[in-house]
């Protein structure tokens, strides 16, 4: 039955299930989470950087979803709405970040370059993000993506990640596309510096 | 075409994003020039190592978590919401709850309102008298549209029209915690029931501070919230700890580091609650200086001091200005109008001087 359930609701389009759960039918929820949940978790790794925070964090871009989707009329689609959900939840996260880290540790030995050669780091250790990252080339994205300006992560992790066009990420971050256009420009270019430092220019072009 | 022209457009290039015949341009360009062919080469493979490995799937476990998260806020629906099943979650809600829990009550307090002699007695001590009931529901916390909460409160009960009448002096006087909690209720009243903005029919507030549902309409248009554009509904805080957005830490409050700070000059003792209340109107919620939820208290000429960190939906910051104001006696030390207000909520550090 579950599976029949299951099967149907495959089949409806996000407007359909955001209205059907306004009409109280709890699995068409259960399907947006499905539908939208390695989007959604992969927005908030490839931003913040960190599994355990990414998690937490989409779990409540869902929640809200959920407390919210009454209320959704469907001016935008429901995938650029839950990107907007996404996105704010993880500026907020950050920004409550960057205060902590700012009011509570000053490093005496200043900010620590961010796009140096890469480190050595401990197998199996959080920072190697175990588990999620299991190839060199999955751990290379990784570690570039946190090494670039966040303002240039972020339309690259919409547009190259996420695989959404200029228009919706536009939409989404509130911007004019033309500024989207030249953001993503200087952002790509960034992002090739920094994996050129990283593994040599040669391997990069493989 | 200039290499610096192509240069700039190579990653519009790349997207395909360009006019047929800049396209045509660009991909003329980059095979004439090796320099140009080179940067391209480096770009793509750049887009192309991102789109092949950028993506990742949510962990095997993602899913139950959040069904379970949200079944516990089903669970925590009161039963006049499950009443009202999916009438419940569009935005009449509040209207229905508040229109059958009015209903209710004026079955319930008929005999207070008349005066009954013989519910005298029983309205001081009695467990289940609307004041002892309504202290649960003034608690203040920093949850947004916690429906459970709100919802014991509806079910509960309002305070009780004798406990209304009495000014929040003379309770204070008696110098009782049930009076000041009935004071408490007083200020509800006053300012508006929490979360369901619906629910408030009057005009001033007995201060004279505008209420707040008033200062909202008059700001916004309307107190629904703004989901005219389907902006992110992320201003939302969680009902438990897990979801909660942190609180401000310590020192977080100061007035020096904080993008918005106010110095306040109250006359009211309230103005500490009347604090919350705003805050939770506008979907925030309010801690203290030390990051724990702030609990508001009368002010008084001894205790005539407090930091309160209001956490404020940044789509909701430019109302609370103008409700500070209407409070008297308001300094901006700092509002950074800049980068912060882009961010989903805003920490506001009100502090507060009684000067009766």
């Amino acid at each position: 039955m579950l599976a029949f359930i299951l099967a149907v609701l495959s089949q409806l389009s996000d407007a359909e299930l955001v209205a059907r759960f306004k009409d109280g039918d709890q699995h068409a929820f259960s399907h947006i989470v499905r539908r939208y949940q390695d989007r959604v978790f992969g927005l908030c790794l490839r931003w913040l950087g960190e599994r355990t925070l990414a998690e937490e964090v989409a779990q409540d871009v869902f929640v809200a979803l959920y407390r919210s989707l009454a209320r959704f009329r469907g001016e935008s689609s429901l995938s650029t709405w839950i990107y907007r959900v996404s996105v704010n939840h993880c500026k907020n996260k950050r920004l409550y970040s960057s205060r902590r880290r700012r009011d509570r540790h000053e490093p005496l030995e200043g900010k620590p370059r961010d796009d140096g050669p890469a480190r050595e780091l401990p197998a199996g250790g959080r920072g190697t993000e175990a588990g999620v990252e299991r190839t060199e080339a999955q751990q290379l994205v990784h570690d570039a993506l946190q090494a670039i300006s966040e303002e240039h992560r972020q339309v690259i992790v919409l547009r190259d990640i996420q695989d959404l066009d200029y228009h919706e990420i536009a939409e989404i971050l509130d911007l004019p596309r033309g500024t989207v256009k030249s953001r993503l420009h200087r952002a790509r270019t960034e992002l090739a510096r920094v994996l050129r430092n990283r593994i040599g220019k040669e391997d990069v072009k493989l | 075409m200039d290499e610096f022209f192509a240069r700039n457009r190579l990653s519009a290039y790349i997207d395909g994003e360009l006019s047929d015949a800049e396209m045509a341009e660009v991909a003329r360009a980059i095979e004439e020039q090796p320099e140009l062919r080179e940067a391209y080469l480096e770009l793509k493979a750049a887009v192309d190592l991102l789109r092949q490995h950028g993506p990742v799937q949510a962990p095997p476990d993602f899913h139950r978590g959040v069904m379970r998260r949200v079944e516990g806020l089903s669970r925590g629906r009161s039963w006049l919401e499950r009443l009202l099943g999916p009438v419940g979650r569009y935005p009449v809600q509040g209207l229905g709850v508040a229109v059958v829990a009015a209903a209710v009550l004026l079955l319930v307090f008929r005999g207070p309102l008349m005066h009954d002699p013989t519910l005298e007695g029983m309205e001081a001590s009695g467990p289940e008298t609307p004041g002892e009931v309504d202290r649960e529901a003034a608690v203040p916390g920093p949850t947004e549209g916690d429906a459970t909460e709100k919802s014991r409160g509806d079910d509960g009960g309002e305070p009780s029209e004798p406990a209304q009448e009495k000014p929040a002096t003379e309770m204070q006087e008696k110098g009782s915690a049930k009076a000041e909690q009935s004071t408490k209720g007083v200020e509800n009243t006053e300012i508006g029931t929490r979360g369901t903005g619906s629910s408030y029919k009057g005009s001033t507030s007995k201060s004279g501070a505008m209420p707040i549902e008033e200062l909202l309409e008059k700001e916004q248009g309307t107190y629904i919230p703004d989901w005219d554009k389907e902006s992110a509904p992320t201003a939302v805080i969680e009902p438990d700890a897990t979801t909660q957005e942190p609180a401000p830490e310590a020192g977080a409050g100061s007035l020096a580091t904080s993008p918005f700070a106010y110095r306040l000059t109250p006359s009211e003792p309230d103005a500490l609650r009347k604090l919350v209340a705003m805050a939770e109107k506008l979907g925030g919620g309010a801690y203290s200086a030390s990051g724990d939820p702030h609990e508001p208290y009368i002010l008084t000429v001894e205790r005539n001091y407090e930091k309160v960190v209001l956490q404020i939906p940044a789509s909701r910051l430019e109302s609370v200005e103008p409700y500070l104001r209407s409070m008297g006696g308001v300094v901006t030390v700092h509002a950074d109008q800049d980068r912060l207000y882009a961010a989903d909520a805003v920490h506001v550090t009100v502090e507060v001087q009684y000067q009766p």
